[in-house]
């Protein structure tokens, strides 16, 4: 495959995508002002839509741009914003005391996350005595279309087979609805009687 | 014909994902602000997600069970940032504050 347009395409979106989606993580970790985090945190969540739809998955793409920016993003910063506080000021600090060593057990736990993917290049054997040394790990990559009009096949699924844990979660959000609002207000607050 | 599937491994998906489930754990462990820490959360759900859907994607293409799971995944999500971010309101209400190492009432 010399000069191959396509993938060269395929490549340069998935790197892009790749880009903005760490480039807004790690906006939400270093960004002082817990708002811009928030920013970086829609900037995240509009990336792994992109992903989602180099991957083939339209709807679940959409559904992330409607759920995660339109809802969850919006309401972090419903209540950034009514919780004013501290944090603009210079001296608080950010972080807490433990940073540095969460930095230290979060690359240990990095590492481990790779040692299976790219287990070739490591020559460690972490399988304890009188089993076999670890293997790299692959998987069976199909070469299957895709499920072809998926939108129609998963709402299909959904009333279906899934149909059970679809009413659950119905439920549940019914649940965190009244549940949310009952937590949130303001307890002083009385209801005048009609 | 070429295909994102056939360009791109899936190893790389999977260390994407890997970097950002460990960007949503830092953030949960080393920010003070409570939000902070909920956005962390968020991050590592979504990186299971990508997961999820590169292994759909790469495995079992003709099957619909990865998206129904991260639907479903999405949807518990939206619930628990919901009650979260309640809970930081409500903590604000009480203490007048939402840094998390200031919330010191079970300790004693």
């Amino acid at each position: 495959m010399s000069l191959d347009i396509n993938a060269i395409l395929m490549n340069l979106s998935f790197f892009a995508m790749a880009a903005v989606t760490l480039g807004g993580a790690l906006g939400v970790v270093l960004a002082r002002r817990v708002f811009h985090s928030a920013l970086f945190l829609i900037l995240s969540f509009m990336g792994m839509a992109g992903l989602y739809l180099l991957l083939e998955a339209e709807f679940i793409a959409g559904v992330q741009v409607m759920v995660y920016v339109a809802d969850i993003a919006v309401l972090i910063l419903f209540a950034v914003m009514l919780t004013p506080h501290r944090l603009e000021l210079k001296h608080v600090a950010v972080s807490n005391q433990q940073r540095w060593w969460a930095l230290v057990a979060v690359g240990f736990f990095f590492v481990l996350l790779l040692l299976p993917l790219f287990a070739p290049f490591f020559t460690l054997n972490l399988s304890p005595p009188g089993l076999t040394p670890t293997q790299p790990v692959t998987w069976q990559v199909s070469s299957a279309a895709p499920v072809p009009n998926s939108i129609q096949a998963l709402g299909a699924a959904l009333m279906g087979p899934y149909v059970l844990p679809f009413e659950v979660l119905g439920l549940l959000l019914l649940a965190i609805l009244v549940g949310a609002v009952f937590v949130a207000r303001d307890p002083e607050e009385h209801v005048e009687e009609i | 014909m070429t295909t994102a599937v056939s360009v791109i491994p899936l190893n790389w998906y999977l260390l994407l994902a890997a970097a950002l489930f460990c960007i949503g754990i830092y953030a949960a462990l080393s920010r003070r602000n409570a939000i902070g820490i909920l956005m962390g959360v968020e991050l590592m759900l979504n990186a299971v997600n990508l997961n999820l859907i590169a292994f759909w994607r790469y495995v079992a293409p003709n099957q619909l069970t990865g998206q129904v799971f991260v639907l479903f995944i999405i949807a518990v999500a939206a619930a628990e940032a919901a009650v979260g971010l309640a809970l930081v309101i409500s903590l604000y209400r009480q203490r007048a504050t939402i840094f998390a190492d200031e919330v010191d009432l079970l300790q004693g």
